[in-house]
């Protein structure tokens, strides 16, 4: 009923005779042919180096050690941990590393997270010297790359789709487009924590379809030259984003634009997003103006906007507690979904979205002028053909009892209008 | 004994059988068994017999033993506990890896836990040889090859003394 699988890698008992008190006894070989998964269980119980000693008993225990799902090595050794592998840099520790990589890419890996730090910031994990990646160009289609250190010729895998770089150091002489013309058929790619020193970012892989840059330092220039984009997200970025900076071939492909905490300069948000005409959402979240006032404080009000996209048909935006529009122009005949957070921003034009279906409005009474009244009347007004209005007032008194009472003070109110 | 098998109603504890490879049957309290995850799924999709056709009459045996003294666990009993680890682990030693397969296969997490402790004990800080030696490993390297291995892990066979007992 419950059998256990037979283990493919099992082998014949070995049974040896040994003389003991003038009786020949037969001795066998128990532990070798257990499963590997539980001679496993033993090895996750000794201290690394135990484990690893255990290669040398006999073929059957070459690579088990290696294969543990978590390796933990003590401050002395080779610190090793899969998914936050931490090496500490002593030759070969490191070898042994490459080495277990090195298998991974012989056998052929579809998918590959790699996640290496060593404990030393100033030397980090070099993955391009004494790592094989071209056994497996033909096949490897996900590869993620956490904490290491590359070169820009470190990879040519031409079978790659998608990518995903974080927290990535480089080397001096590191050029983005070298680098990245190693993944000529990439789809997909994510990029985050990029060194400050980066100046440009390009990317001129022509099917590309998803790129999200979020928390990166680079302060140029971003070029994407693929004609297949339709997704872009942009985070905790700054980059100016006006025209020269952004270059980007082709954006009318582009469906899904989302931008989070970007800053950006003036008139350059409007100038942006109005660069993609078809856009299908689109999302803006806490994004600032680059400016100082008099006071030494950031000017967080973004100038107005005008969004105008015949086939826009969500549209999110959330403005920080401290920021603010006075005006949004929507022109968008097919916008079907409209979320907003946020003070009492006039929406000229949103009446004329007639098949606006689904509205989510949260507003912070407390920062509300006295005009939220009419504010409100007309605002629902345009919502009149709506199927779903969900409009949420949340009171935000002090820190402190809005986190005490938090569930008391929120109301929320969905009406059903039609 | 049958009619007490089904009415946990009427105060009577509920028993279940667990039937070994060897076809032997074993009564048992509902509340010791389930701490083996195995059979507690089992219980709960309505078994009250338990065929087990991966474990022979003397590892069940066994692995009864253990489960009984862990259902009496309380707070006051620690002691009691440990020492009885202790005791069961010298105990069966020659069946040490029939019993290890079993508490995986039945995924009595204690015992899976107790009997790799103990033989991760032996492995740890141990030479080479001694190892073989203990588990009855035969080497099937090459002088070559073995050279090779502990080329390749150099850094394992470094520095320290290592223990040379069998125990």
């Amino acid at each position: 009923m419950w059998k256990t699988p037979k283990d493919p890698n099992s082998h014949k008992i070995t049974i040896t005779e040994t003389t003991e008190g003038g009786q020949v006894i037969a001795r066998v070989d128990r532990i070798s042919n257990l499963p590997i998964d539980i001679i496993s269980q033993f090895l996750l119980r000794v201290l690394p180096k135990d484990a690893a000693r255990t290669s040398i008993l006999s073929k059957r225990w070459q690579r088990i050690w290696a294969s543990l799902p978590d390796i933990y090595f003590d401050n002395d050794e080779v610190g090793m941990l899969f998914f936050g592998m931490s090496v500490i840099k002593r030759s070969s520790c490191e070898l042994l590393v490459k080495k277990w990589i090195n298998i991974a890419l012989e056998n052929k890996v579809k998918t590959l997270h790699l996640a290496i730090k060593t404990l030393n910031y100033e030397e980090p994990f070099r993955l391009f010297s004494g790592i094989s990646f071209s056994s497996c160009s033909a096949t490897l289609v996900v590869l993620s790359i956490k904490d290491c250190e590359i070169s820009s010729d470190s990879f040519m895998l031409p079978s790659l789709r998608s990518l995903f770089l974080y927290n990535i150091m480089t080397v001096d002489d590191f050029i983005f487009a070298d680098f990245i013309a190693g993944f000529p058929r990439i789809e997909e790619l994510i990029v985050e924590y990029f060194p400050e020193e980066l100046d440009i970012i390009l990317v001129p892989n022509p099917n590309l379809n998803f790129l999200n840059v979020q928390y990166t330092g680079c302060s140029g220039k971003l070029q994407i030259e693929s004609r297949k984009l339709e997704s872009l997200v942009f985070s905790y970025l700054r980059v100016e984003v006006d025209n020269y900076e952004f270059e980007i071939t082709c954006t009318s492909t582009v469906k899904n634009l989302t931008l989070q905490n970007v800053l950006v300069l003036e008139r350059t948000l409007n100038s942006f997003i109005n660069r993609f005409p078809l856009l299908e959402n689109l999302v803006i979240d806490g994004c600032r103006r680059d400016v100082f006032s008099v006071g030494g404080f950031y000017d967080n009000n973004l100038p107005s906007l005008f969004v105008s996209h015949k086939n826009l048909a969500k549209f999110v935006l959330k403005l920080g507690t401290f920021n603010s529009i006075d005006k949004i122009v929507i022109h968008a005949p097919n916008l079907k979904s409209f979320e907003y957070y946020g003070r009492l921003t006039s929406f000229p034009g949103i009446w004329a979205s007639r098949r606006l279906k689904f509205g989510k409005l949260h507003l912070r009474p407390k920062v509300l002028n006295a005009n939220w009244y009419i504010w409100l009347r007309n605002i629902l007004e345009s919502f009149a053909q709506s199927k779903h209005l969900c409009l949420i007032c949340r009171n935000e008194q002090d820190d402190v009892e809005v986190i005490s009472a938090r569930a008391k003070t929120e109301t929320q109110t969905e009406a059903n209008i039609q | 004994m049958a009619s007490s098998s089904s009415s946990s109603k009427t105060g009577l504890k509920k028993m279940l059988t667990l039937k070994s490879s060897d076809g032997d049957e074993f009564e048992l309290e509902e509340s010791i068994v389930i701490q083996c995850q195995t059979i507690k799924h089992m219980v709960e999709d309505g078994f009250s017999l338990i065929p087990l056709q991966n474990v022979d009459t003397k590892t069940l045996t066994k692995i009864i033993e253990y489960m009984k003294k862990h259902a009496e666990k309380t707070e006051s009993n620690k002691e009691e506990i440990k020492n009885f680890n202790k005791e069961f682990v010298k105990g069966s030693f020659d069946d040490q890896f029939e019993l290890v397969s079993a508490a995986n296969y039945l995924h009595i997490n204690g015992l899976m836990d107790l009997l790799c402790q103990s033989i991760a004990d032996r492995i740890n800080n141990k030479s080479v040889r001694a190892v073989r030696e203990i588990f009855n490993i035969s080497n099937d390297y090459t002088p070559d090859e073995e050279e090779k291995v502990r080329d390749e892990h150099k850094w394992a066979h470094e520095g320290g003394e290592f223990d040379e007992s069998l125990d």
